[in-house]
């Protein structure tokens, strides 16, 4: 090419100047190839590894709680999938009219109302990228209607968790059979989370709050493993890249309660309960072997389901504002005057301390003068006539008070005690339950903790009937019969029988375990035996005599009239039945007991025999009913 | 060879066209569409963040539509027409730009655009191009006083005060942009080298004053480069995640819209001024090198046609086009490769946005009008 600036009328162009400038241009460009080819080929793996390591995060995998079955194998808690609708803020629409459109999809889609979504959104504090549950326990079918229309609702998704069903006897969904000795799951609370982190929970991880579900917490969660999640910028997880541990699934437990028999003693409580008026039962079946208890039953009873699917507000307050407390385990969180089922104790007591002989024979009265007493302050018999002079097994069957008030005076209230701790009155069984009462034992000591010297003569006289300073659970007062049904092994209550595996067959059992050998001789249980089966066949359980039982029915009836006054003034009645089945009388082969204790009824006499009645005559398939005219049950009396 | 085919081909070089250079349209079409998939790349995202792959990447063709046809409309009329509205673009720009710091609309805390009719109009973007047209038009003029002093004073006053309005916007990258181009534009045009390096001693002595002027973020993030993981999750966050994702593109990249750092929503501003660091981890050293070179050929064919250009204003015209390509390619490439501290400056042709797309577009039409008119002389 001939010389350019020839004939450019303006500026000359330099050669020495385009050439300084493309050299620099090819500097430049070297520099930013040889920077590249360093950044990516040599150092390449460098700068990935850092790229995963910041995007890449360690997200806990959860394991699958174990499943729950009763003592036959039946499947009474198991793991079903359940949606939630969720909402992600950040995604949802930022246009009113755009949003507006979004609620009324979800809305129409799953039978809510748009308001009421909202609301909830608006309630909730937190980062825009959360997952906000908005409605939990939707269909199958809603879910999968709302995942097909995903792009029309931007913002919302369905999430689907595993939670806990319980199950009935017959495999239907119920959640009041076995209520208390389940109990339920439920979210971490933010209290509980501090000091659960450790242990690995998760803010949005549930547990077991009651009954079996939180007594085997550590059982039936198995342990979480870990997962190398990526994130987005956003840090919401969008795929699994490695699992780094796996999780172990939780360990499935065989109960001790048969569902069957849980559903028969429930069912003849119910029964009872309506008759009589009574507002609180409880209903414990237990094999006095063993120390399994086979059936719990306290009524009312609550929905546990309800609670496994996040229990409304309302509903949830209504459990709390219900004066008969359906949320408490009655046989075991609450505690009562045992009534002349305590003369079990102070007859053991009397004879084992020497007070009487087997043989001795004390006069009774229609009221019994309290020592040191002014003349005239005396204490009822509940029959006022008195039955005249009475031996210990007499004055048991015969649930004589004025007996067991003069063996109390005379063994004085720390000998008492002392037999009431042996018999396992005055603290936890160590049932692995939740919120197990101790119970009120009176004693020297008791009475000083409330500021006085000593218990007074006449509470005394009371404790030996089981009234005024005793109180027990009604699984502590089965406890100690069963006791006296076996010969004298102190039992701990069972209520877990092993593991299983997934099916329900056992592969582990928990052994039963004996808290102690009563240090009472084999001669005093004996008496006690054969005065607990005269209680049935001439005593205040005579009303079951009549039914054929496959042994020799024995027990012990209690009643006591406590508590707030009804409108008309009387005070309301409560009663105990508790019963064992040895094969002749005064063996101690019974495996299978049943207490029953109605609280606050509104027809005197003793409805709780009236149950245990019932529910023998299903469980032994007795044609002939012999169940009473509720109306009819104070012609019975009590005690 | 049919007689009609051979006909047309005569009726073609017929016209002006016969000069038309076709390798500055291939390299800048080239590197155009690279820019259109590496954008869509960008905005698919599956984290969900961007409006959608789809819905961008149609108003980036409209954009490359609309820049094209002026392309060709510019390529079609002799530049000189330039030089005839010299003053009136010049009064034009300085307007634009006072008129963007009163009303322009915010973004990112910069008012960096004004709205017209709903679309986003970019002022500094046009200025870049609109200024070199009005530098290389004065300087053209300079003939014999081109080596005084007062042709490098003359410059700079009449490029400070677009320069000082674009740093108030607060658009530090775009400034940066007209002093490269008054630099460049300076020392091609013959402009003394003795009272240039006098007066950038002097720039260079002032540069501490110019950081101190900065607002706080601006200085951290200008800073970053220096030592980015000494803060990887305060300042310099945005460009260490950058930096993550070059290197890990490898020699040959994740693949297309399948790099994770991209997708997951980890890059800053990933569709503008980060979109190279999609290229790099998406298409590796390879494809970082492919666009390097496609650079390398426009810069050398806006060369080539500088050079060869029947006056001073079709060369003034190609050297700032050239110096401002080149800078841009620099701080914007440099910038994710960690050695160019973090500006807003954009990569020509690449990064998102109307403004830019059509005014670079209008700035290869006069230069393919410089290449098609410059050999009308020699007949």
């Amino acid at each position: 090419m001939a010389d350019l600036n020839e004939g450019r009328i303006d500026l000359p162009r330099s050669r020495a100047r385009l050439i300084a400038f493309a050299l620099t241009a090819a500097l430049l460009f070297t520099i930013l190839g040889g920077r590249l080819f360093q950044m990516q080929v040599l150092n390449g793996t460098l700068y990935a590894d850092r790229a995963v390591a910041a995007r890449t995060v360690e997200l806990a995998l959860k394991a699958p709680r174990g499943l729950i079955f009763d003592r036959t194998g039946r499947p009474i808690a198991v793991n079903v999938p359940s949606w939630t609708v969720e909402a992600i803020p950040a995604d949802l629409p930022t246009d009113a009219r755009a949003l507006g459109v979004v609620w009324a999809r979800v809305a129409a889609s799953t039978g809510s109302r748009a308001a009421t979504l909202r609301q909830r959104l608006n309630a909730f504090h937190g980062s825009p990228y959360d997952q906000v549950p908005l409605l939990r326990g939707i269909t199958r079918d809603q879910a999968l209607l709302l995942s097909e229309h995903a792009s029309a609702i931007p913002g919302i998704v369905v999430q689907v968790d595993p939670v806990r069903q319980y199950l009935d006897e017959a495999g239907k969904v119920d959640g009041s059979l076995l209520a208390h000795v389940l109990g339920y799951t439920g979210p971490v609370s933010q209290g509980q989370l501090t000091s659960l982190a450790e242990h690995g929970y998760l803010p949005d991880d549930s547990i077991g709050k009651d009954g079996v579900e939180a007594s085997y917490e550590a059982i039936l969660r198995g342990t979480y493993g870990s997962q190398q999640v990526e994130r987005d910028a956003s840090g919401r997880p969008m795929k699994v890249i490695s699992t780094t541990t796996q999780a172990i699934p939780g360990r499935n437990l065989m109960l001790t309660i048969d569902a069957r028999l849980q559903r028969l003693a429930t069912d003849a409580l119910t029964w009872g309960m309506r008759a009589a008026g009574v507002k609180q039962g409880v209903t414990i079946v237990m094999n006095p072997q063993t120390g399994e208890i086979l059936a719990m039953v306290s009524l009312p009873s609550y929905d546990d389901n309800a609670f496994a699917g996040g229990i409304s507000t309302a509903a949830y307050s209504a459990y709390l504002r219900n004066p008969n407390q359906p949320l408490r385990n009655h046989a075991i969180a609450d505690i009562y005057p045992p009534g002349s089922t305590f003369k079990l104790v102070t007859g053991t007591a009397a004879l084992q301390e020497g007070v009487t002989t087997p043989t001795q024979l004390w006069p009774t009265y229609g009221c019994y003068q309290i020592p040191g007493a002014p003349s005239g302050q005396c204490l009822f018999d509940w029959n006022r006539a008195g039955f005249g002079p009475l031996n210990v097994q007499q004055a048991f069957f015969r649930s004589s008070d004025t007996f067991f008030y003069q063996m109390a005076v005379h063994l004085g209230i720390d000998r008492l005690a002392k037999w009431a701790y042996t018999y396992g009155f005055g603290k936890p069984t160590g049932i692995k339950l939740p919120g197990e009462a101790s119970g009120i034992i009176a004693s020297t000591e008791w009475a000083q903790s409330q500021g006085r010297p000593n218990v007074f003569t006449g509470e005394l006289a009371q404790a030996g009937i089981g009234q005024n300073v005793i109180a027990v659970t009604p699984l502590q007062l089965a406890n100690a019969y069963a006791a006296l049904a076996n010969g004298g092994r102190l039992m701990r209550p069972m209520i877990v029988k092993g593991e299983t595996d997934r099916s329900g067959k056992l592969r582990k059992a928990y052994p039963p375990a004996m808290i102690r050998k009563l240090s009472a001789s084999a001669s005093t249980m004996q008496i006690l035996r054969f005065g607990a089966r005269e209680v049935v066949t001439s005593g205040h359980a005579f009303n079951i005599r009549d039914v054929p039982l496959p042994g020799a029915l024995s027990g012990k009836t209690g009643t006591a009239e406590f508590g707030t006054k009804h409108k008309d003034g009387s005070l309301p009645f409560h009663s105990w039945f508790v019963g064992y089945l040895p094969s002749r009388p005064g063996a101690t082969d019974a495996t299978l007991e049943v207490l029953t204790f109605s609280y606050s009824a509104t027809v005197p006499g003793n409805v709780s025999t009236e149950v245990v009645k019932y529910f023998f005559q299903k469980y032994f398939k007795v044609q002939h009913d012999y169940r009473l005219d509720p109306r009819t049950l104070s012609l019975l009396g009590g005690n | 060879m049919g007689a009609a085919a051979t006909t047309f081909v005569d009726n073609v070089r017929e016209r002006a066209w016969r000069a038309f250079d076709w390798q500055l349209l291939l390299y800048v079409a080239l590197i155009v569409g690279f820019g259109v998939v590496m954008g869509y790349s960008a905005s698919f995202n599956e984290a969900g963040q961007s409006e959608g792959g789809i819905s961008q990447t149609v108003k980036t063709l409209l954009w490359v539509g609309i820049g094209f046809t002026i392309f060709f409309v510019a390529a079609s009329i002799d530049y000189h027409w330039l030089t005839t509205f010299t003053a009136p673009i010049y009064i034009g720009v300085l307007l634009l730009l006072v008129l963007n710091l009163v009303i322009g609309r915010s973004l990112n805390g910069a008012t960096l655009s004004i709205s017209v009719a709903g679309l986003d109009f970019q002022v500094s973007e046009v200025s870049k191009v609109l200024m070199i047209v009005v530098l290389a038009s004065w300087l053209s003029g300079r003939r014999e006083k081109i080596g005084r002093l007062s042709t490098i004073v003359g410059a700079a006053i009449l490029m400070g005060i677009p320069t000082f309005l674009v740093f108030r916007q607060p658009d530090l990258g775009t400034a940066l942009v007209f002093v490269a181009i008054l630099v460049a534009m300076l020392f091609m045009s013959g402009a003394s080298i003795g009272w240039m390096a006098l007066l950038a001693g002097g720039v260079v002595a002032a540069a501490p004053v110019a950081v101190n002027a900065l607002a706080a973020y601006q200085r951290a993030r200008l800073f970053c480069f220096l030592n980015p993981y000494a803060d990887p999750q305060g300042a310099c966050y945005q460009l260490v995640q950058a930096l993550n994702a070059v290197g890990s593109g490898g020699w040959f990249g994740q693949g297309l819209t399948a790099g994770r750092q991209n997708q997951l929503g980890y890059l800053p501003v990933q569709t503008t001024d980060f979109i190279f660091t999609v290229v790099a981890e998406e298409l590796g050293f390879v494809g970082g090198l492919l666009m390097l070179s496609l650079f390398a050929l426009l810069l050398w064919r806006i060369l080539v046609i500088g050079w060869g250009a029947r006056d001073a204003l079709g060369s003034m015209v190609a050297w700032g086009l050239a110096s401002m390509l080149l800078f841009q390619l620099l701080v914007n490439v440099g910038m994710v490769i960690g050695i160019m501290p973090v500006t807003g400056i954009p990569l020509p042709f690449i990064t998102y946005g109307g403004s830019s797309m059509i005014s670079l577009l209008f700035g290869m039409g006069i230069l393919e009008s410089v290449r098609v008119h410059a050999k009308k002389q020699t007949f």
